[in-house]
């Protein structure tokens, strides 16, 4: 494929039409600039893109972000919108970590306030929040509490203590995907998540002190309660090995149940069931049980990091939360009186007026946005995730050299508690796209609009 | 050669060599093993080993192979062990039965799951490959 095989729409649109392969029932489109087209199209992440495009009941378009990265079935940063009534629902399109996804805490101080605190603040937080493999949690869940956790998501963490009641409302869904049936997880999956709640896990996942180094919209910002320098706290992280288990009980179910549906797929890893069939329906019930479990993460993390500010600050209650979104999940929206079953794989929910919480790689910026109307009309109310990888962990490894990295970050001032110098080096900044560039598009586009951004005081991580 | 690690731009892909299918499965697993546990513990291990079988049955070879390393993958995480002997008691194109042997050991990093992306099984010659994508 070529840059030639795209048609330009605008400049942070390109479209590579329905008529490119025989296969594809709709075209297919990426938001991003010429410049790091180029970069795309040296991964595998375009062709996922149109094998996308040929899911049955995938209406419009094909969608992609500008961190667009190679994955497996879909690409990263791919959203798909399926008709309810006639398409199909796919694991693939959801991914592994089920509802990883960000949220972001917000302080009543101002960094000038908290200066001297940093240290000893994140010092507290990783104490008392486990981080790294194999790390298991403070809470080891019976089965019958595992369950409720399963059904009720963070509804189970605010009647046991771990959450605010004004937490709730400021989380995608509340928190409780009702859709949700523990009876459609395995025992091995909640096995698997059993130890695991209130951890961060490894990889890119982190828990950040951030200040607010710039605003761009005045009025979103005062209606979001943030202000110039204001100290937040940023946590990543997904359902943990739950989310793992339960995509990989299901791509195996789907893999088995596609001949019965007559579904030809280009990709394996795309295995798909109809929404309305029994076997599409058992995912979505099982994924959006996951999906609680990874917002009770979140939330049981939350609760940790409150408790470790209230032994350092005395105030742990003030840390009140902006929003929480997922960024792998599937949803039943309604666009245009019609019932879709949006897929968004490494993109986040942006509706309008919304904060859109973007995650940057470690040591570099992350930003709040705004959803826009845009969205709604072009993206099925859908933006980017994040920076996206642009370098395998493995070239990271061999071609970043750690001592510098390691004074390039600490010219940035900034307090690593990372687990060990390989994860620094496949974390690198120079190992993801630039943040900076990928928000841009999403500015640009319209698709959603910047409001502020943060800068890493301390980064927390493997 | 039992296994390489390849290069994969967001995840790790695991290239497995075999004399046969039952060697090129049990080296899957024992690719996966090091990469979780490093690579030292496939060649020195310490401690006792404690056995137990594995039984599975997959539409197809693919799938097998697939469903194998999730199974193992699964075992590790829960059990907290590094499965570092394996005896393909019996294969088929769709069932696999297997003496499998692990021993207390710290995962060093982590697998979410085994993907179908990009996976090959292939009878050559004289010796079976497979790449095996894994999501980390």
């Amino acid at each position: 494929m070529k840059i030639l095989d795209f048609i330009q729409v605008n400049p942070y649109l390109f479209e590579i039409p329905k008529s490119y392969r025989s296969d594809m029932r709709v075209p297919a489109r990426i938001y991003i600039k010429k410049e790091m087209l180029e970069a795309v199209l040296k991964e595998r992440a375009i062709e996922q893109l149109l094998n996308v495009a040929t899911l049955p009941g995938v209406d419009h378009f094909a969608l992609a972000m500008p961190d667009i990265h190679e994955g497996y079935g879909f690409p990263i940063g791919g959203v798909a919108a399926i008709r309810a009534r006639d398409g199909v629902i796919s694991p693939g399109g959801v991914g592994y970590d089920i509802n990883c996804g960000v949220r972001l805490l917000l302080s009543e101080h101002g960094h000038d306030e908290l200066k001297e605190k940093i240290l000893p603040l994140v010092n507290q937080m990783q104490r008392d929040v486990p981080s790294g493999v194999g790390r298991g949690g403070k809470v080891v869940l019976k089965e019958s509490e595992s369950d409720e956790i399963l059904n009720t998501g963070a509804e189970w963490a605010l009647k046991n203590g771990y959450a605010f009641g004004e937490d709730l409302k400021n989380i995608e869904e509340n928190g409780n995907f009702k859709i949700a049936d523990a009876k459609f997880v395995s025992d091995k999956a909640k096995k698997r998540g059993a130890d695991q709640l209130g951890t961060i896990g490894s990889g890119n996942h982190f828990l950040e002190i951030q200040k607010v180094e710039e605003i761009y919209d005045r009025e979103t910002a005062d209606r979001f309660g943030m202000f110039l320098n204001q100290i937040t706290v940023m946590i990543h992280t997904g359902s943990r090995g739950l989310g793992h288990q339960v995509c990989t009980d299901y791509v195996r179910v789907m893999n088995e149940v596609v001949p019965k549906y007559k579904i030809v797929l280009p990709d394996r890893e795309l295995a798909c069931a109809p929404f309305q069939s029994e076997d599409g329906q058992n995912y979505f019930r099982a994924m959006a049980a996951a999906a609680n479990f990874a917002w009770v993460n979140r939330q049981m993390i939350t609760h940790l990091v409150r408790g470790a500010w209230e032994r350092v600050l005395k105030d742990g209650k003030s840390l009140k939360l902006l929003y929480d979104v997922a960024h792998n999940i599937a949803k039943l929206e309604k666009y245009n009186g019609r019932e879709y079953i949006v897929h968004r794989k490494g993109a986040t929910r942006a509706f309008p007026g919304q904060p859109v919480i973007i995650p940057g790689s470690m040591g570099t910026a992350s930003y709040v946005l705004a959803g826009t109307e845009t969205a709604m009309r072009e993206t099925f109310g859908s933006s980017c995730h994040g920076a996206g990888r642009a370098m395998s962990r493995m070239k990271a490894k061999k071609t970043i050299d750690y001592n510098e990295l390691k004074q390039d970050l600490a010219k940035k001032e900034i307090i690593f508690r990372v687990g060990s110098a390989k994860e620094m080096l496949e974390e690198a900044p120079q190992a993801y796209k630039n943040i900076d560039d990928v928000v841009d598009v999403v500015h640009g586009a319209g698709i959603a609009k910047k409001v502020a951004k943060l800068k890493p005081l301390a980064v927390i991580k493997g | 050669m039992q296994y390489e690690i390849l290069e994969h731009p967001g995840d790790i892909k695991i290239r497995i060599f075999g004399k046969d299918d039952k060697e090129l499965f049990a080296n899957a697993a024992l690719g996966m093993t090091s990469y979780i546990y490093g690579q030292k513990i496939t060649e020195d291990r310490q401690g006792p080993v404690f056995f137990e079988t594995a039984e599975i049955r997959s539409p197809d070879k693919e799938a097998l192979l697939v469903d194998w390393l999730s199974e193992i993958l699964y075992r590790s995480e829960t059990n907290k062990r590094a499965y570092t002997d394996y005896e393909i008691l019996d294969i088929k194109e769709t069932d696999l039965k297997a003496k499998i042997g692990s021993i207390e050991a710290k995962a060093i990093e982590d697998i979410k799951a085994v993907t179908y992306s990009g996976l090959k099984i292939e009878k050559e010659k004289d010796h079976w490959e497979a790449e095996v994508v894994f999501d980390i």
